[in-house]
């Protein structure tokens, strides 16, 4: 084959492939796609509304197991002021955490 | 100039039309970032027919629906990283060409024969066309598809990555720069794989030449 016949096929072949005839996709089509955004749009928002509470629940535990190791600590030395603030925290927690400091 | 820029020159608008236009699409993925996932329907109805192009002529027919469909769902999660650097169709365009490319791996790698060989037939149509039948008769609807049909064969024998340069560089014609930005590859790959994807095309239509 000669570079003219050569160049004349390329020409051709590139030119048929470039034609790929038309193709109309339908509105059904256009449905699926959105269907399909809307699907992992609520997936997307179900699992940042899940992260969000599921980081609330792993800083409450990581802040008692803080509050908890706290007053063992206090308990367990013998810092006698401390001891009795920690004793009357777990006695009455309620009133210790909510009455005002200065009665 | 930039490849955003020679973009837009070789679209048959005027750049005050392209800009408004870029202007719309641009309000309408705002709209759907701040999350009115609905007004995505709109960008589909403006971009379709450039993405059906692009997928139409790289993939089997049976497959362009899904694959435009994969283009279309890919462009939406990663709405959020497009900053408006090059016209939204252009980066569209690369979203497209990228599918289709990882759709040949896919099929590549499951070892999916996606078209017999080259055959008979083919090697009468290269015969006929070599032997000097008027071009004119190529508008002819059967002998555009029996060339399409050669072509998408041949391609069939080459890896995803070979075929990604040809179709960008040898069939569409563009650049090679502007191959490497749709592909996200580095001009230098792109030029030696176009190089070498074309040696490799030409020995597969010259062995079917030479079964005649």
């Amino acid at each position: 084959m000669n570079q003219n016949e050569r160049d004349r096929i390329d020409r051709l072949l590139a030119a048929g492939w470039r034609d790929a005839g038309e193709i109309n996709p339908g509105e059904d089509w256009k449905a699926g796609v959105m269907s399909t955004i809307r699907t992992a749009s609520s997936a997307a928002e179900y699992s940042s509304t899940n992260g969000f509470s599921s980081l609330v629940l792993r800083v409450s535990i990581a802040a008692a197991a803080a509050a908890l190791a706290l007053v063992a600590w206090t308990l367990s030395t013998g810092i006698v002021p401390y001891q009795d603030l920690a004793v009357k925290l777990l006695d009455d927690p309620a009133s210790m955490l909510f009455s005002s400091p200065f009665v | 100039m930039s490849l955003s820029a020679a973009y837009v020159m070789s679209l048959p608008v005027s750049r005050e039309s392209m800009e408004t236009e870029e202007r719309y699409d641009q309000n309408i993925i705002s709209e759907v970032l701040e999350g009115k996932s609905n007004e995505f329907g709109r960008l589909i109805d403006r971009h379709r027919e450039h993405v059906f192009r692009i997928v139409g002529r790289r993939v089997p027919r049976e497959d362009v629906d899904e694959v435009s469909h994969d283009v279309f769902v890919r462009t939406w999660s990663s709405l959020a990283s497009y900053r408006g650097e090059s016209p939204f169709q252009w980066w569209l365009s690369k979203i497209a060409v990228r599918t289709c490319h990882d759709y040949w791996r896919e099929r590549y790698r499951s070892k999916e024969s996606p078209m017999s060989s080259l055959d008979e037939e083919h090697a009468d149509w290269l015969e006929n066309t070599k032997a000097g039948e008027p071009e004119t008769s190529f508008d002819r609807t059967e002998s555009r598809m029996m060339a399409r049909d050669v072509v998408m064969r041949a391609l069939a024998h080459l890896s995803p990555a070979d075929r990604a340069v040809i179709e960008l560089v040898h069939l569409e014609e563009r650049p090679v720069r502007e191959a490497a930005d749709l592909l996200g590859w580095s001009v230098a790959n792109v030029k030696v794989r176009a190089h070498r994807s074309r040696k490799k095309l030409k020995k597969i239509l010259e062995k079917l030449e030479e079964r005649k």
